[in-house]
């Protein structure tokens, strides 16, 4: 098992005839199950041609009709993200998962109010994407540094997930199922929905989460923990040196008015009985220990 | 991105604010010809910079006569405003923008914002506008009145004359305020404004409001869909060194002396931390855009080394899936075949394209140290640093 992804998973890839798309479902294509899960793509006034030998519709809807996919991964540029998101919604389909980065916030903020009563999940913008090691891997990072194994991974930044796949391997200790959240702040799952379906999966044993300043979506998450988790969750926040007022890469990485500091973070997290560490070459070291 | 004052007015015109007469002058003769042209017979000569608290720090200067604004924007313009908005370095004034003086009666504060974090704008008003908005919020914060709006949906009304009362005012002003409230809503929605601020929203003579200054801040990721856009953005980062250094990556100058050139803004900040938990001091943070090409790279590098005062030179890449190792490693020979690159470098690549990187390095005779892992390269980097 896993979470969200498996190697049943089918996938429509929305902005299929444009070269990041075409390029990363040619990717994600030649990871373990993916030459059966990428089904379909979609791009307006498209339908009929083919990509790679994968047929090309014109909507979501259709290419959902037509191949039974229910999982979307979005590479359509910022102008148009939010619309291609808003269209797997309304494809009632069970997950996309948004690569683009640059979506303007209000056409998000718009897009997420039209979800609120919707059961569609949306993964990002702005992340990497999801991968459940040897099954599927759904967006760019890459394949080869995951492996199997029980620990669930959720984080706001790429190449910061990359970085502790890597420890992880190093000690040998696989993943369930790795979450790219997204570092956006209106996105759409948030740390608190990624480590309630880890502490549900009978596959996952411990959780790692990465967290960055901004916002307060750690902290919510935490007291999520403190009540409900039986895993242990083991945690870094990015940030702890981070200057107040400046927007740190991320639009979401912001200390505002005081708030959303790592210091506040990760005291929050401790009292939570979150695992944190402030070192962040030590992270795979504190999964090992909570994992024996 | 934020704008300019005078961009600012110029933007928010056609949403029926009433501001001063003002134009703007980039020399102290076209300054003292514009004045012909300019209502009133006292005028206030304002530094155009991208940071705030100009008044309390010399950035705005009165002048009564059209050879006192031509002395006053001489002073200024060439001139290096320091505000505690500025950083130390403070920012040179090329632009000045004369206004005609008003007499004010009483300073408000508005401002709409969005949260993001919320989904939704705010509204946060003020009866202590005006300079040290931000003291005068501290000593009384029940002093900030603070309303969410819909993002979609128009103000009501009855909310609005509420808040107006709450300001003190009467008569037409009330309307006026109100008005005020649902054209600054209307402002942001259509200019993807993150943030307008109008302080201070002055009480001026003949009893109406005037908006006396403008800080504003625009949605970088919607600049696609606002044609005037483009040319504020280019003019900007034209006379703006900081700006122009942060196009297309996100730079940001701290006080260390560890410069790094990270992948991906999480690993950047992540490896400030681990510099800072061993003692180092970091001189930036840098996040490259999404897609680096070898010039981006190149650019970021050069922007790290002309950092105030860079000891050593801290790479940390973990290829993946945008940017890769190798292309880490182009940039990097770009800008060592331009201008030798003096001091240390350590280098740490892990993921995609890790040995193509490390070799065209070798091969191209860069002066690296390389580390497998970032506590390697911390253990290095200590090493260099003891001088």
């Amino acid at each position: 098992m896993s979470i969200l992804i498996n190697r049943n998973t089918r996938v429509i890839t929305q902005g299929m005839t444009g070269k990041t798309g075409r390029f990363h479902t040619g990717n994600c294509r030649a990871y373990a199950n993916g030459e059966a899960a990428f089904v379909a793509g979609v791009t307006p006034g498209r339908g009929g041609q083919d990509v790679d030998g994968i047929p090309v519709y014109d909507s979501v809807a259709e290419a959902k009709r037509e191949t039974g996919a229910t999982v979307s991964v979005v590479y359509v540029p910022p102008p148009f993200a939010a619309a291609a998101i808003d269209e797997a919604v309304e494809a009632e389909l069970e997950l996309v998962i948004c690569i683009t980065e640059g979506i303007p916030v209000s056409d998000m903020i718009k897009t997420r109010r039209k979800m609120e009563s919707s059961r569609t999940i949306l993964v990002g913008p702005n992340c990497p994407g999801v991968i459940t090691p040897d099954e599927i891997k759904i967006g760019i990072m890459p394949g080869y540094i995951h492996h199997k194994g029980r620990v669930g991974v959720v984080s706001r930044s790429g190449t910061l997930t990359y970085e502790v796949v890597g420890q992880l391997r190093k000690l040998g200790i696989g993943q369930s199922t790795c979450v790219g959240i997204g570092g956006d702040p209106v996105n759409g799952t948030k740390h608190k929905d990624v480590i309630k379906w880890f502490n549900d999966d009978p596959e996952t044993d411990a959780i790692v989460m990465c967290g960055e300043i901004g916002g307060t979506d750690e902290e919510e998450c935490g007291r999520w923990i403190a009540e409900n988790a039986t895993k242990p969750v083991a945690a870094f926040i990015a940030g702890a040196t981070a200057p107040p007022g400046k927007r740190m890469g991320h639009a979401g990485a912001i200390i505002a008015g005081g708030k959303g500091t790592a210091r506040e973070k990760i005291s929050v997290l401790r009292e939570c009985g979150v695992h944190v560490t402030e070192n962040p070459a030590g992270i795979g070291e504190l999964v090992k220990s909570l994992i024996r | 991105m934020f704008v300019h004052e005078y961009q600012a007015k110029k933007l928010l015109k056609r949403f029926g604010f009433y501001f001063p007469d003002g134009e703007v002058a980039h020399s102290a003769g076209e300054a003292r010809a514009l004045i012909d042209r300019l209502s009133g017979d006292e005028w206030v000569v304002k530094a155009q910079i991208l940071a705030g608290d100009r008044g309390r720090f010399g950035g705005i200067r009165k002048a009564d006569s059209a050879s006192d604004v031509e002395k006053e924007t001489r002073n200024l313009l060439g001139s290096t405003l320091v505000t505690p908005q500025t950083g130390a370095d403070g920012i040179k004034v090329n632009t000045v923008y004369i206004e005609q003086a008003v007499k004010i009666e009483c300073e408000l504060y508005l401002a709409i914002l969005l949260d993001r974090y919320q989904r939704e704008l705010v509204l946060l008003a003020s009866q202590r506008g005006g300079t040290g908005i931000e003291t005068a919020l501290e000593d009384a914060p029940d002093t900030l009145h603070r309303l969410t709006l819909s993002v979609d949906e128009a103000p009501d009304e009855a909310v609005l004359l509420g808040l107006a009362d709450k300001m003190g005012l009467s008569g037409e002003l009330v309307n006026d305020y109100v008005d005020t409230c649902s054209n600054l809503h209307r402002a942001v929605n259509e200019l993807d404004a993150l943030s307008i601020e109008l302080n201070p929203l002055a009480v001026v003579e003949d009893n109406r409001l005037a908006t006396l200054d403008v800080k504003m801040e625009i949605d970088d990721n919607a600049l696609f869909r606002h044609d005037e856009y483009s040319e504020i953005r280019e003019r900007n980062r034209l006379h703006d060194r900081k700006f122009r250094a942060q196009s297309g990556f996100n730079y940001v100058q701290l006080e260390g002396n560890i410069g790094l050139l990270v992948g991906g803004a999480g690993l950047a900040l992540a490896t400030m931390d681990l510099l800072k938990l061993h003692q180092l001091e970091p001189a930036n943070f840098l996040d490259l855009p999404p897609i680096a090409t070898r010039q981006d790279v190149a650019n970021a590098c050069q922007t790290v080394l002309q950092g105030a005062s860079v000891d050593a030179l801290f790479v940390n890449a973990v290829g993946g899936g945008l940017t890769h190792c190798d292309t880490i490693a182009e940039g990097l020979i770009t800008v060592h075949m331009q201008e030798k690159i003096r001091c240390p470098i350590v280098v740490r690549f892990a993921g995609t394209k890790r040995e193509h990187g490390l070799t065209l390095l070798k091969n191209y005779r860069v002066p690296i140290e390389h580390a497998e892992t970032m506590d390697e390269a911390i253990d290095i980097l200590r090493r260099k640093n003891r001088r």
